[in-house]
């Protein structure tokens, strides 16, 4: 009797499972995906890889929701599509003036979506970002997703992944800035043209160029790998480059609560990449150097705040700043207030290192 | 029954009763109810968690269940325990086996506790050493979340906010789960044992570190709207890690929660049988699977978004009942009897 319930039980054990059982083999393996449009009138663009042609096949369809466009994208395929491997969403910058969470519901709450993967804003239609990756020999999506992480360790994009983006979303103590890209001249490459400011869910229609964005970057004390700086030094008449790199960001804010004051003191310590002067271990010219990029560097930590406070844009999150250690001043409607904030940033650079040349 | 427990084994058994099922998705009524004060309320929660194992502790001989409140609990830990499987078939259901009929999960959990409840005690109550190393992957996976971890997320703390503070410290009962079986298994402890003192305050601790870790991580790894919209917050941050290993770490952990949950339920059983047959009984086996019976279809009435949703929104009240006031109320009057546990 037990004998015969144990074999009746462990035959349930194997049972489960097959109801659920999903091959690649059955399934177009969707890496990358691209939204256009707007709530009831979407186009989806789903990039597989047709491994028998060694390109990547791109399925286009339309319908009313991001989830609708799948369903309709189905129908054109002869396997279903499996977005279990995507790696890059594509939007265009059309879509996103709509709350961005409408067209990311479905990669939330389905589980089988991942949620580790890249977003990207692109200037204009999707279709042709995705259509440049039809002669790929790789997957469509990883060709993004490596662009990106290369992008972010040049810290011009923020390192930002579906996961971090839908917790910013739902804050309005913080707001994103999305990596923007745009077509290269011969349409056969994405460019990193910098990143695209939302307020709330929605764009703002601004973007900060890959020099602001890696200025914005500085200001969140968010440095990647690289962080490079490039300046003209006029020297008795004549112009020599300068490049220097961020090694270290000390960040302090110093807020006063009366007067809706923040002072935001950073010491930025630096290794010249580049100076075909030379001479740096002279005091005069290593301190002109120190003095031209510090000064540099203000005068852009004091455009991008201009830019980010006229967007009501709080990338840096100032207003998760301020209620976690000001509660009083935090108020419900942050974006008005953090417009109506006084930024105050002082920078001070160091130089403390210079290669291997003086 | 006869058996007894060392002290390894009876604090093993209450930290799977304790943790098991619940560990996933407590956090969630937690944080929306108190807010950013959730990791302060769950502190002062633990300690008075702390001075009930203290009372239970100094008082357990004192929990004598005559055939009234023996009925009470046996009903009680049925419909736990039958709550405890919809909810881990609807987990199941959400996550990992969307396809696989209900009543097959069903079927299979409560099978195997048939099974364990069917041989020597000894079986469940060892089971749980199994789930050790297991239970300390879980946590070592977490700590992979801690780049994406906000640390402003845990401030302000609002500690005049009496009515945030009461809202949490009842939603922190989901913590105190099953903890009426410390009375339970107690007396089975070997005689010349000593309890409190040191290895109380050391389980206290283990229990507090492994719950407030889970706590601290939910609340810096989401944003407080968000986390309004995410039922097993620790699965979430599991999937949101990528590892080379593995596509999805969530179904890994999925699995290892779920073995963890059927040794939890296996211990429901256990106490149904310690308890109804610590009566002599005609027909002890045909009981359990009759327990097991109903344990294999009530739970089929619950699996659904909004049942669920009702009994998590309103079990911690039935806890209160069970596992605080209940408890001291015998106590208490078995006190003033002087009526003992023989």
């Amino acid at each position: 009797m037990y004998r015969k319930g144990i074999m009746l039980l462990l035959s349930m054990l194997l049972l489960a499972g097959c109801w659920d059982e999903r091959l690649y083999k059955n399934a177009s393996v969707v890496t990358l995906v691209g939204v256009d449009g707007y709530i009831g009138a979407y186009k989806g663009y789903y990039a597989y890889p047709n491994t028998a042609a060694q390109q990547n096949e791109v399925i286009e369809a339309d319908g009313i929701s991001p989830r609708d466009v799948r369903n309709q994208a189905n129908l054109k395929v002869e396997q279903t599509l499996d977005l279990s491997e995507l790696s890059t969403i594509l939007v265009s910058d059309q879509t996103v003036r709509e709350p961005l969470y409408d067209i990311l519901d479905i990669y939330f709450r389905d589980p089988q979506n991942p949620i580790s993967i890249k977003i990207a804003v692109t200037e204009g239609d999707v279709k042709p970002f995705i259509e440049l990756t039809k002669d790929l020999a790789g997957g469509a999506g990883g060709y993004y997703e490596r662009f990106m992480e290369s992008t972010e360790e040049n810290t011009i994009f923020p390192k930002l992944d579906l996961q971090t983006v839908g917790s910013m979303l739902f804050e309005q103590t913080i707001d994103i800035a999305l990596p923007y890209i745009q077509l290269s001249e011969d349409k056969k490459h994405a460019v990193a043209a910098g990143v695209a400011l939302f307020s709330g869910q929605t764009f703002t229609g601004t973007i900060l160029t890959p020099k602001q964005s890696l200025t914005m970057l500085l200001l969140m004390n968010q440095p990647s790998k690289q962080a490079r700086m490039s300046y003209m030094w006029k020297h008795d008449g004549k112009s020599m480059p300068i490049t220097a790199d961020v090694i270290h960001i000390k960040r302090q804010w110093t807020v006063n609560e009366e007067l809706k004051r923040i002072d935001m003191d950073y010491l930025i310590e630096v290794e010249i990449e580049e100076f075909a002067h030379d001479h740096l271990y002279k005091d005069p010219v290593f301190k002109e150097v120190q003095q031209l990029i510090q000064d540099h560097v203000q005068g852009e930590f004091e455009e991008v705040l201009r830019i980010l406070q006229g967007q009501q844009s709080d990338t840096l999150g100032i207003g998760r700043y301020i209620r976690a250690y000001h509660p009083k001043m935090f108020q419900k409607d942050w974006p008005a207030i953090y417009a109506s904030l006084q930024l105050v940033p002082s920078v001070q650079v160091k130089i403390i290192r210079t290669g291997v040349l003086r | 029954m006869n058996f007894s427990l060392s002290k390894a084994q009876f604090f093993l058994l209450l930290f799977i009763i304790q943790t098991g099922v619940v560990y996933i998705a407590f956090q969630t009524p937690l944080i929306i109810y108190s807010q950013h004060s959730a990791w302060y309320v769950f502190f002062l929660a633990s300690i008075f968690h702390y001075g009930l194992l203290l009372f239970f502790e100094r008082y357990y001989q004192f929990f004598f269940l005559n055939g009234f409140f023996r009925w009470v609990y046996l009903i009680y830990w049925l419909l736990i325990t039958a709550v405890l499987i919809a909810y881990m078939g609807y987990v199941l259901a959400s996550w990992v086996l969307p396809r696989t009929p209900e009543w097959i999960v069903v079927m299979m959990i409560v099978g195997l506790s048939l099974y364990a409840n069917l041989v020597r005690p000894e079986t469940i109550i060892n089971i749980g050493v199994m789930l050790i190393p297991i239970i300390f992957l879980f946590v070592i996976f977490l700590m992979l979340a801690i780049p994406d971890l906000t640390w402003s997320n845990l401030f302000p703390v609002e500690w005049n906010n009496t009515r945030q503070i009461m809202a949490g410290m009842i939603h922190s009962m989901y913590a105190f789960f099953g903890i009426e079986m410390y009375l339970l298994y107690r007396p089975f402890l070997k005689q010349d044992l000593q309890v409190k003192g040191k290895p109380l305050l050391i389980y206290q601790l283990v229990i507090f570190i492994f719950y407030f870790i889970s706590v601290v991580f939910t609340q810096m790894f989401f944003a407080l709207e968000e986390v309004q919209l995410i039922p097993e917050p620790i699965m979430y941050i599991l999937k949101s890690q990528e590892v080379n290993f593995v596509k999805r770490l969530d179904i890994f952990f999925i699995y290892i929660w779920l073995s963890w949950s059927i040794v939890t339920v296996m211990i429901y059983g256990l106490s149904f049988r310690v308890l109804y047959l610590s009566k002599k009984r005609k027909h002890p086996k045909r009981s359990i699977v009759f327990f097991h019976l109903l344990l294999a279809i009530l739970p089929l009435f619950v699996m659904q978004f909004q049942r669920i949703e009702f009994i998590k929104n309103s079990i911690h009240y039935v806890l209160i009942v069970f596992t605080i006031l209940l408890p001291m109320m015998i106590i208490c009057w078995n006190k003033w009897r002087g009526k003992r546990v023989s």
